[in-house]
């Protein structure tokens, strides 16, 4: 598509909240105008902090709810393209957001999610993936005619979610099991002396009056 | 005595805390035992279709200089499978050699590796998409398009195929970038009976991804594209993807009013949704699930898949056949777009172990959907690249 800027949105839903992966390939017919916005200083470069105003500017034109409740999405990444890749129209910038909130007790739950980002440019995908982990089902999907907009009807089983580990945690369990043991063993060892001597004291009997 | 239980109670927190500890550890081991995919491959044999695949790469090998063999073998890596695109090889460079620097006698050797990996209406299908390229590289102004164009063909709004701007897209027409020249032969692995490894080939509108695991040829990921999707050559009018587009609007005609209800979403498809680059993804399947299509119906649907499905050789396309009809019943039908053959449409077949979409792409300007530019994916979420038959 060359004179369009391709806009794909996949939403995953997981115990710890909800995360967006945004595509964004603006064709090479657009590239220019797409480079224009994000080169604010337009000086043929993309710095960092124009690739996070851009960034911003396209989170401010996202709005996730859950249960009608706003979700805050915050960018846990960002990848843009080089130059040449934009200008040929290949080049795909990609946000990853994520919004940190309980999916909600038991029970049914909404999720809706709308794009109103470059809406003269824009062509729009939006998909769920598939939730990797059987607490969640997603139970219905509605889109508008342009996928500007989708709306996620799911169950969550709280009975199984309430002993869901966030996955960032569950590999420190172990190692927090290790400190814990080297904590006592250290202090066995620098308090042994002492220990033994408090021991002593108190177990030994009591001069007699 | 109280020191006694002192001690002891410390004693006794100790090893608590080392069991704990190891309890842990042996739960996450057995966790990532279970998670690994299981080797499930039979050995190959000589007279099978791998065999003789591993004899035709080592032939095309054999016809190389010491130079020639470096730039075809890649490792099998994940960095060298994911290399593929369909985007013309200016824009995105391919792994292997490239046709049309290779001799006569080496070119023929390619081919001949292609013919027996692939089927043979397979073969037909490649060369088609490639001839396609040729025709996009050589024609002016992006003509190719006949005259009387038969059902699923007429490009709307008189819109030439080919829209490629000079200068855009990797060079435009007569670039040195299209045409059957530009696509590349690779080999990431060494041939092999028993160890992993990958047939790729491709360029322009084209991604041909074999994995070799023992006696199993997987070939997803795939993307058999085309554009023109409809032209003449010698005095025939060729459609690469022809059958696609015909049997899916047969499909679709065939599904009664309740059944269409489910079948079509309400919204335009403009491009796939699980293309290059969107590797390991599964999405929320949509439509009409297969368990409420009648056996005739169902056939059809069979007979759609086995349009990607068959590309690869007839002994692998027989056993994934036989794994898509184990899994019709949990398999989904979605379509976008009109119902009449000759307009554009977006299908995506989606089971548990498959996913094909089609997907024409959007005329410039009119916001409509190009019949002349299609876009394809063959994918199986379980064991793209053979994943789920490597042991990592």
């Amino acid at each position: 598509m060359l004179d369009e800027y391709v806009q794909a949105a996949q939403i995953a839903l997981a115990p710890g909240g909800v995360r967006v992966e945004l595509r964004l390939t603006p064709g090479v017919e657009v590239a220019g105008r797409v480079y224009a916005l994000i080169d604010a200083d337009g000086d043929g470069q993309i710095s960092p902090s124009e690739e996070g105003a851009y960034a911003r500017r396209v989170l401010q034109d996202i709005a996730l709810e859950v249960d009608g409740r706003r979700a805050t999405l915050a960018l846990t990444g960002v990848q843009f393209p080089s130059r040449r890749e934009m200008r040929e129209g290949n080049g795909a910038i990609r946000l990853d957001l994520a919004a940190e909130a309980s999916l909600g007790a038991a029970g049914e739950h909404q999720l809706s999610f709308r794009n109103d980002h470059l809406p003269e440019l824009g062509v729009y995908l939006v998909n769920a993936l598939v939730p990797t982990t059987s607490d969640i089902e997603i139970s219905g999907q509605a889109r508008d005619s342009l996928q500007r907009e989708m709306r996620l009807s799911f169950h969550v089983n709280a009975q199984v979610i309430s002993h869901v580990t966030p996955a960032a945690t569950r590999g420190l369990w172990p190692w927090a099991g290790v400190l814990i043991l080297c904590l006592c063993l250290a202090l066995l060892i620098s308090q042994g002396r002492h220990l033994r001597r408090y021991l002593r004291q108190r177990i030994a009997p009591k001069p007699s009056a | 005595m109280k020191r006694k239980i002192v001690v002891a109670g410390l004693c006794l927190f100790v090893v608590l805390s080392a069991g704990w500890v190891l309890l842990l550890a042996a739960k996450q081991r057995s966790q990532k035992t279970r998670t690994a995919p299981a080797l499930r491959v039979e050995p190959a044999k000589e007279s099978d279709a791998t065999g003789k695949t591993v004899a035709a790469a080592k032939a095309f090998l054999a016809t190389l200089d010491e130079a020639g063999r470096a730039k075809v073998s890649q490792p099998f890596d994940d960095e060298h499978k994911t290399r593929w695109s369909n985007f013309p090889v200016g824009m995105v460079p391919r792994n292997g050699a490239r046709l049309g620097d290779l001799s006569g006698a080496q070119r023929e050797a390619a081919l001949k590796l292609l013919a027996t990996a692939l089927s043979r209406s397979g073969l037909q299908k490649v060369k088609e998409i490639m001839e396609g390229d040729e025709v996009l590289k050589t024609s002016e102004g992006g003509g190719g398009v006949p005259a009387g164009v038969p059902p699923g063909g007429a490009p709307p709004g008189g819109r030439r195929p080919g829209g490629v701007p000079p200068g855009g897209r990797g060079g435009g027409m007569g670039s040195p970038n299209f045409g059957r020249d530009n696509y590349y032969l690779a080999f990431l692995g060494a041939p092999s009976l028993t160890e992993p490894w990958m047939i790729q080939f491709g360029g322009h509108h084209l991604a041909i991804n074999v994995t070799v695991v023992g006696k199993s040829n997987v070939m997803t990921p795939s993307l058999p594209a085309a554009q023109p999707a409809i032209y003449k050559l010698k005095g025939e009018t060729v459609r690469p993807l022809g059958r696609e587009n015909d049997k899916s609007f047969a499909l679709v005609n065939s599904l009664d009013a309740a059944q269409q209800k489910l079948a079509i979403l309400n919204y335009q498809v403009s491009d796939l949704v699980l293309g290059p680059g969107e590797d390991g993804k599964t999405i929320q399947p949509e439509g009409i699930k297969a368990s409420s299509l009648n056996a005739a119906q169902q056939q059809m649907l069979l007979d759609l898949a086995h349009e990607w499905v068959g590309i690869l050789n007839d002994e692998a396309a027989a056993a994934k056949m036989a794994e898509i009809k184990a899994n019709l019943p949990e398999t989904w039908f979605a379509w976008s777009g009109t119902k009449t053959n000759g307009s554009a449409a977006y299908f995506r077949i989606q089971g548990p172990t498959l996913l094909i979409e089609y997907s024409p792409q959007r005329v410039r300007g009119s916001g409509g959907l190009d019949t002349n530019h299609i876009h394809t994916i063959y994918r199986d979420p379980t064991n793209d690249y053979g994943e789920g038959l490597v042991k990592r």
